[in-house]
């Protein structure tokens, strides 16, 4: 709960923190009274370091914890089918992995798709925010198997990929790389967070650096440290990321209708 | 930090309460600080190109009027001749001479990158930083799963023709180079980007199935006849020529070895004279100058065949950095005239006997000697010789 | 170096494969489809996820060393076929030379299962290093690749899924016995 509010939190203020009265849906009770006033200084300051005490000042559309209803778009049985629940072998565990695992089965860690589910939902969620608002979404992936999957879903849904070889600076040094300052992505997705080698990808700190958000799906040998979502599952079979980037997909696209629908009703 | 924070869209979202309403249509204009700084940076680039055109404009005018030309005769080449006139410079480099030429030849370019109307950059692997080499890759590597999807549905079976399960015919030609590349895909890449993409397309053409992409590869190949014959260093082998009276086939070059020039002409189907200034080969009274003047002949095995008239003469009379020097009486001794004129005759050779090229160029006959005399110092009795230095 | 170990490994491993080949033949019961399970429709869409991996074929497997499973090559590299069998990794083996134009992504192999995901822990290091493939030893070609892939995948599920279940209520350990 406390990393989707803080996230919220994060994306609202890069977005616009000034359209805190524009309420789509009926508001809690507890947001009216607060929406219309601005945060003051001093709980500004203390929302650095605690962020639940700024959800007040959130638009109710953001507070919403399921705004688009993913629920009911994604089954525990078609992620199943998908493959999702498979895990590596327990001896490449990675300790901070283990509150997603449903157990082991003769040395293969399986994943508990309920808490997939779950993670997967907010992720989404996410996803499609930032789409209803003209974000640009960054689908990046090391895995060369889905890498042309990835790519093609990425351009059919008007986003961005980049499945190749992360030359350092890519989002922190782009002045210097691209001749020009350019506008960087405002979500960045990994459909693996592990290179071939086994090590992190170096995106993920990148994108910490310059306050990007990422969405990780993390398989149980994955580092879930710097990621601001996560989607626990199987990131190596291609099934999997087929589905997950069908998902991805499926997000990006209703995030673009609502879009389109509110500027048409402006 | 670089992001942009606000678009239109997320005003476009506001508008649904009244509050904001007005708002947005105060700063509507508004646009991200990253796409502010490119536009602005882009206005500047634009201003000072502007600036630099009219001056270079204005400078042509001066310049001829300077060289009391027309305005119009005053083409590149004119401004060139001028500016060498007026500005006389010993720079061996020639990227160091003064020069001037139009601003959009000699400034830095700037780069432009083509953003809708949000600031999105366009195209879907723009943060791959090679989007269109890495685009390329990806449509081989696609090409690649159809092709072998192709061939595995397909083997054995008559519903196609079989030459389309066979691997591309790219006989006769050879991917284009780099430098192609970057200009046909208008981007610039590393090396090693171009090794991928040529593993790639080397791994799409063994296919077996390959046929029906041949078309997808020959954009990307280029016939290898452009580049067979390895260069020479040097004169290169001159054209054979008929004489009109005698109807003998010959060859003509000049060539030079130290401070030696010679015209060299080979004629066919003659006796094996020589004729070097009015020289003959017994002539030459050291036997190194003879052996140097047939080895061209002993290589190709074509001794007594052709008639070899040859004149030379000293480079360092002719240059017109020496006014005042006494010129020499002649040029070259027993070895750099026959040098000389051993080259051109090798190339003469070369080109009246094709056969004899590969044994002649791998016995180094065809390659120029370009070492000179090594100019002597200032403050030095020669090149590298020193006067004897005492402490007093 | 670590796949030349798991390679001297595997062609221990091997061997003794096919020195028990000819016990197994007889019974194909022990046969596990996977590739049918993953494709085929589910009934219940809102089983608990729990009660889906209990019935799944994963969990009936049991031990999975010297298993025999079904398996679809989904890839070629000219003597390396890559075997998708329905868990997370594919196993990679050599085509045999007799018959080898027949494997070609799309048929149906059989396999014997040795290691799920080939993982080894190296001196020094906390977690386990893996190579990202199963280990599996290719046993021989149950069907070709479908000519006309709609009649035949339709014709082939219809044949095989139903028999199914009646083979794996067959315990698995006494049917046919481990390869060790």
């Amino acid at each position: 709960m406390r990393r989707v509010v803080t996230s919220a939190i994060r994306a609202e203020r890069a977005f616009s923190t000034r359209f805190t009265a524009s309420l789509q849906k009926p508001t809690p009770s507890t947001s009216t009274s607060a929406a219309s006033a601005t945060p003051d200084r001093a709980t500004l300051e203390k929302g650095t370091v605690q962020p639940t005490v700024l959800k007040p000042y959130v638009s109710a559309s953001l507070q919403h914890e399921d705004l688009f209803n993913f629920e009911k778009l994604i089954h525990v049985d078609e992620m199943f089918k998908a493959r999702l629940h498979y895990g590596h072998k327990v001896g490449t565990l990675n300790d901070n992995m283990k509150w997603a695992l449903y157990g082991e089965r003769l040395g293969v860690c399986i994943f508990d798709l309920d808490v997939t589910k779950k993670f997967l939902v907010r992720a989404l969620n996410f996803v499609a925010h930032v789409a209803m608002r003209g974000g640009m979404i960054l689908f990046v992936t090391s895995n060369r198997d889905s890498m042309f999957d990835v790519e093609k879903a990425a351009e059919e849904v008007g986003q961005y990929s980049h499945v190749r070889k992360w030359q350092s600076g890519t989002l922190t040094n782009t002045r210097q790389l691209l001749g020009a300052s350019v506008r960087l992505p405002d979500a960045v997705c990994f459909l693996s967070t592990l290179t071939s080698l086994g090590e992190n990808h170096p995106a993920i700190i990148e994108a910490a650096k310059m306050a990007i958000p990422t969405i990780g799906v993390v398989d149980s040998n994955s580092d879930p440290a710097y990621l601001t979502y996560l989607v626990p599952g199987n990131d190596d079979t291609p099934q999997s990321t087929e589905y997950l980037m069908r998902m991805f997909k499926e997000a990006v696209r209703k995030g673009q209708e609502e879009r389109k629908r509110l500027q048409q009703g402006k | 930090m670089l992001r942009i924070a606000l678009t239109r869209s997320s005003r476009a979202m506001s508008v649904a309460s009244q509050a904001s309403a007005s708002d947005s249509e105060t700063s509507v204009r508004k646009i991200g600080k990253a796409l502010e700084t490119y536009l602005k940076n882009s206005q500047q680039h634009v201003a000072m190109m502007e600036k630099h055109r009219a001056e270079f404009e204005t400078g042509r005018r001066h310049l001829a009027k300077m060289m009391s030309l027309d305005i119009h005769e005053l083409d590149q080449a004119a401004i060139d001749r001028a500016i060498q006139y007026l500005f006389p410079s010993g720079l061996t480099d020639p990227n160091a001479r003064p020069v001037m030429r139009p601003p959009d030849e000699i400034l830095p370019k700037f780069q432009r990158f083509t953003f809708d109307e949000e600031g999105k950059p366009e195209g879907t692997r723009f943060f791959t930083l090679n989007p269109k080499i890495y685009g390329l890759l990806s449509e081989i590597g696609v090409k690649t799963q159809s092709v072998m999807k192709f061939y595995d549905e397909h083997v054995g079976s008559r519903s196609v023709n079989r030459s389309d399960l066979e691997p591309a015919n790219l006989s006769g030609s050879q991917w284009i180079t780099a430098d192609k590349m970057k200009k046909k895909l208008s981007e610039k890449f590393t090396n090693e980007l171009y090794g991928q993409v040529i593993i790639a397309f080397e791994h799409l053409a063994s296919l077996p199935g390959s046929a029906i992409e041949q078309k997808f590869l020959s954009e990307f190949r280029e016939p290898m006849t452009a580049s067979t014959g390895s260069k020479l260093f040097g004169p290169a082998i001159p054209e054979v020529k008929v004489c009109a009276e005698t109807n003998r086939r010959y060859a003509e070059v000049t060539t030079h070895c130290k401070d030696t020039r010679a015209t060299v002409k080979v004629t066919d189907a003659g006796k094996g004279t020589f004729n070097i200034d009015g020289l003959q080969l017994h002539d030459f009274r050291h036997l190194q100058a003879r052996e140097i003047l047939l080895a061209p002949m002993i290589i190709s095995q074509t001794l007594g065949r052709f008639d070899v008239t040859a004149t030379t003469e000293c480079i360092s009379n002719t240059l017109p950095e020496a006014p005042n020097r006494e010129p020499f009486k002649r040029s070259g001794g027993m070895s750099a005239l026959p040098r000389a004129v051993r080259h051109g005759t090798a190339l003469c050779v070369a080109a009246l006997h094709p056969e004899s090229i590969e044994p002649l160029r791998l016995s180094g006959l065809l390659t120029l000697d370009p070492r000179k005399n090594e100019r002597s110092k200032v403050n030095q009795p020669g090149a590298r010789a020193k006067w004897i230095w005492k402490r007093r | 170096m670590l796949r030349s170990l798991l390679n001297s490994r595997s062609i221990l491993r091997n061997f003794r494969a096919i020195s028990t080949e000819t016990t197994v033949a007889a019974g194909d019961e022990s046969i596990i489809d996977f590739v049918d399970t993953v494709t085929e429709s589910s009934e219940g869409q809102n089983q608990s996820f729990a009660s889906l991996l209990r019935n799944s074929k994963f969990m009936q497997l049991g031990d999975f060393n010297g298993r025999l499973v079904v398996g679809k090559i989904v890839h070629r590299i000219q003597d390396d076929v890559y075997i998708d069998f329905g868990l997370k990794f594919n196993a990679v083996c050599k085509v045999p030379a007799a018959n080898s134009e027949a494997y070609r992504s799309g048929a149906r192999v059989l396999i014997r299962l040795l290691d799920p995901e080939l993982s080894e822990r190296f001196l020094g290091s906390k977690r386990d290093l893996t190579l990202l493939e199963a280990d599996a030893v290719l046993v021989r070609l149950l069907s070709n690749v479908p000519r006309k892939p709609r009649q035949k995948t339709s014709t082939d599920s219809a044949a095989e899924t139903p028999v199914e279940p009646t083979k794996e209520t067959t315990s698995e350990g006494t049917a046919s016995p481990p390869t060790q």
